[in-house]
């Protein structure tokens, strides 16, 4: 029988978790072998992202322990697939994450927070991606950011990062 | 107007996680999206270890002035690469606005002179600046091997727009028992953009290939068959680019190539 453990997010809501698939958490794993995990964990992140979070980290539970099992027989196949087959997990996670940025950005603070090496580097390049080959007013566009530069301001600033704006 | 903005926009602790997974030029464009953003973004917390890994010596600099900003190095060095790996600009000129003139005189009189367009000679086939020109020796009578021989190798600018000397000199033909050749050359003045300490070192090269004679009749006379003329650096005895020798003649024959 695995052991379970509770966590509390942000806003009072309890998940009952497996401690091999929350260890992944560096944080935590601190935390419950310092002994502080007697009773709830409480985190400092909100439920929905809390949910975000597990998700992600039940995925790579799932890898892990199926590659464990694995004999060298046909692996290799059996990688390629599996790799296809996380790739498409993926893709749907970034999607879903691409079309609620707050989400986005609450998971890759919870992520930092949490010590989440994988989680945090995959989040990071997501949003890198989103931002690469972008002039600025697509950038804020995209983000909802207001200009704040006065047009001197702007100017001076273009100007200063020049050469990043040629081809 | 006031926007809600709170909504969707990144924090700025995102912005300095996500900073570290940006390319410097990804970077230096969303420096300039808000004051937050750049405050964020410009700061030496990113931009030492960039330009540090891309341009470790303009990073030393930093001490020498401490208001210097790494973005700022990093900016400089970036230019200052990409200048050193751009290619020199393309010729003003052709091969086509060129005519080529050949003029070969011995002390008493003239003996050849021959006018074509550069595009009519046979280039030599590995691009470089070397030309032959057919002689059609049977128009010229026999030249005393011996003699002194006055030669000049013109440019000239289609249509009479400009003209450059490349060779007017003086000299004798080496004999040797089984060929005979004339082998010329002449320094050519560095271009105007730097002074002749800097730039020099090739030369105007003109061969002339004679027909066979026989030794054994003892005549010490001998028609000329064919010229070759080019430019040569002399650091390395080869025949410049073609491209070369055309961006060299343009600073001589274009009006407006030395302002």
């Amino acid at each position: 029988m695995a052991i379970m453990y509770a966590l509390k997010s942000s806003d009072n809501e309890i998940f009952e978790v497996e401690q091999k698939v929350i260890e992944q958490s560096e944080t935590i794993k601190k935390m419950i072998e310092d002994g502080a995990a007697t009773g709830e964990i409480p985190l400092q992140v909100s439920s929905k992202t809390l949910a975000k979070v597990l998700e992600w980290c039940k995925q790579r539970q799932h890898k892990t322990v199926e590659n464990e099992n694995d004999d060298n027989k046909g692996k290799r196949k059996k990688e390629r697939d599996e790799d296809d087959d996380i790739k498409e997990w993926e893709n749907k996670f970034s999607d879903e994450l691409k079309a609620d940025k707050d989400v986005l950005f609450d998971l890759l603070l919870a992520s930092n927070y949490l010590d989440l090496p994988a989680l945090l580097s995959f989040l990071c390049q997501l949003v890198a991606d989103m931002v690469a080959g972008k002039m600025p007013e697509e950038i804020r566009r995209m983000f909802n950011i207001e200009n704040d530069f006065t047009p001197e301001e702007e100017k001076a600033i273009t100007a200063e990062h020049g050469w990043a704006f040629q081809p | 107007m006031s926007r809600v903005s709170s909504v969707n926009l990144p924090p700025w602790e995102v912005l300095n996680l996500v900073a570290h997974h940006l390319d410097p030029k990804t970077l230096a464009i969303a420096s300039c999206v808000s004051k937050s953003w750049f405050v964020s973004l410009s700061s030496d917390y990113h931009w030492q270890p960039i330009c540090a890994a891309h341009y470790p010596r303009l990073a030393n600099l930093k001490v020498t002035d401490p208001a210097v900003t790494y973005h700022r190095l990093f900016a400089v060095g970036h230019t200052a690469s990409k200048r050193r790996l751009k290619p020199p600009p393309t010729p003003c000129i052709s091969l086509d606005d060129l005519l080529f003139a050949v003029d070969i005189r011995t002390k008493d009189a003239p003996y050849l002179t021959v006018a074509k367009l550069a595009n009519e000679l046979y280039a030599d086939p590995n691009g470089v600046f070397r030309f032959d020109i057919d002689v059609n020796h049977e128009r010229f009578g026999l030249i005393e091997l011996q003699e002194e021989l006055k030669i000049t190798w013109t440019v000239v600018l289609r249509g009479w727009e400009g003209v450059f000397t490349m060779m007017g000199c003086g000299g004798r033909l080496s004999l040797s028992p089984a060929t005979t050749e004339g082998w010329f050359s002449q320094e050519l003045p560095s271009p105007r953009c730097c002074s002749s300490e800097v730039a020099n070192g090739i030369v105007a090269d003109l061969k002339l290939g004679f027909c066979s004679r026989r030794e054994s009749t003892g005549d010490q006379r001998a028609r000329i068959k064919k010229v070759s003329v080019g430019i040569l650096s002399i650091f390395n005895w080869r025949y410049v680019n073609v491209d070369d020798g055309l961006r060299y003649l343009q600073h001589f024959l274009l009006p407006n190539s030395n302002p």
